[in-house]
């Protein structure tokens, strides 16, 4: 009866008590639990990271050792090959050597013979050398005479020419100079004739444009005189008639046209 | 009245042009004595001296003088203007001579000319006169609606064939006396 009551009790309390609540509390342990987890799977690895290391790093060395042992063997062998050319070296010199010096003394010996007989040429040169120039000398001698004398005859002879034509030239020069006056006399006679025709021309337009700007001039005579002496006598007549006067000639005209009967009609 | 006004101006004046500016003097004259000094009359003294001290045009005042004084008592306040403008139509049908001479007369020189036309010529006329200096002497004028020129201008125009001979016969005697002097 109590159990009873107790679970009653119970049912009417988790009714009892608001749906929201719930919920959220249901969420938070989901939400722990998801944490709790993730950090779980990041320290996993971590730790997976740290088992494979070591493997790799032995694997680096070993290539490192090899590495130095292949370096120090190959300056090993080229040490002795440095070693073994040095003496092939230092041997093929010494054969060298050797056969310099009996070549030296085989040409030294040949060379010597070579100039002895060289002696013997050069002074039996020298002989024949001194009689040539001798004659040489005698050869050239004449040779510049003659050419001296050649030359002094071509001199006198184109010295004759020279003049010849010079006389020529000053003949042709004259008769050119004669002609080329004669032909500026023609040449100023026939232009003074056309300069005098055209002055008579000039002239004649001269006097033709004269007249006919005198009888322009007097034709605006003409056809001003009328305006010119009406202004002359206006100005002559208000300079000399008196206001008396005009007024007797303003009468002297309507008398006459009294007489000529204009107010009779 | 306006008759007899008309005809007292014609024979005072010489011309239309001191008709016409007769007229105007009256009715400025007129307004004054009126309007101005509210008189009910014409008081002629009073006016004429007030005229006067102000120091109006002296023709004016020539004028004012120059008509009799009788004839301001015939004006009324409110028919003076009537009066003076039918004078003015009026003036139209008075025997009027347009004359044309060449230099502006004086009153004197046009008082003389007037009496000498109305003599000789026809009474009760006034002169209508315009001045142009172009017709040199003499004058111009029209009776009938025709035109009468017997001015000197008209004279050297109905010469001018005689004129250019003569004028062209002088040039050319002094061109060929240069010409010998020349040469």
């Amino acid at each position: 009866m109590d159990t009873t009551h107790a679970l009653t009790a119970l049912v009417q309390n988790v009714t009892a008590v608001p749906l929201t609540p719930v919920i959220l509390g249901i969420l938070l342990l989901l939400f722990a639990a998801v944490l709790f987890i993730f950090i779980f799977l990041v320290r996993l690895s971590a730790r997976f990271k740290e088992a494979i290391y070591p493997a790799h790093e032995y694997a680096r060395k070993e290539a490192e050792k090899k590495a130095q042992q292949i370096v120090s063997d190959a300056h090993e062998q080229a040490r002795s090959i440095r070693a073994q050319a040095e003496m092939n070296a230092g041997e093929l010199l010494v054969a060298r050597k050797r056969e310099l010096n009996a070549f030296d003394e085989s040409h030294r010996k040949e060379l010597e013979e070579l100039a002895n007989e060289a002696k013997v040429l050069l002074q039996k040169h020298k002989e024949t050398i001194g009689q040539l120039a001798e004659h040489s000398t005698a050869d050239f001698k004449q040779h510049v005479a003659d050419m001296v004398a050649v030359v002094e005859k071509e001199s006198d002879s184109l010295k004759q020419m020279m003049n010849q034509e010079g006389e020529a030239l000053k003949g042709a020069l004259s008769e050119m100079a004669g002609n080329l006056k004669q032909e500026q006399i023609n040449v100023a006679k026939k232009y003074a004739a056309q300069f005098e025709k055209e002055l008579e021309r000039e002239l004649a337009e001269v006097q033709e444009a004269i007249a006919a700007y005198r009888q322009q001039r007097l034709a605006i005579v003409d056809r001003e005189i009328v305006h010119l002496v009406e202004a002359v006598t206006q100005t002559v007549l208000n300079k000399t008639i008196s206001i008396e006067e005009h007024r007797d000639m303003v009468q002297q005209a309507l008398s006459a046209a009294k007489k000529q009967g204009v107010f009779n009609v | 009245m306006k008759n007899e006004l008309l005809i007292t101006l014609r024979d005072l004046l010489h011309t239309r042009a001191e008709v016409v500016q007769a007229i105007g003097v009256m009715r400025e004259f007129l307004t004054k004595s009126f309007f101005a000094l509210g008189e009910q009359s014409v008081e002629y003294e009073k006016v004429i001296g007030l005229y006067k001290k102000e120091g109006s045009d002296v023709s004016d005042v020539r004028v004012l003088e120059m008509l009799p004084r009788d004839i301001w008592h015939q004006f009324k306040k409110d028919s003076f203007n009537d009066v003076l403008d039918m004078v003015l139509q009026e003036l139209d049908t008075v025997p009027t001579l347009p004359i044309t001479v060449p230099i502006s007369f004086n009153v004197q020189q046009l008082s003389a000319l007037s009496e000498w036309v109305r003599s000789e010529i026809k009474s009760e006329i006034l002169l209508d006169v315009t001045v142009d200096p172009e017709i040199i002497a003499g004058c111009r004028f029209v009776w009938n609606n025709t035109l009468h020129d017997f001015s000197l201008h008209r004279y050297i125009r109905d010469n001018h064939e005689s004129l250019q001979n003569t004028v062209v016969d002088i040039l050319n005697k002094q061109s060929e006396a240069r010409e010998k002097t020349n040469t």
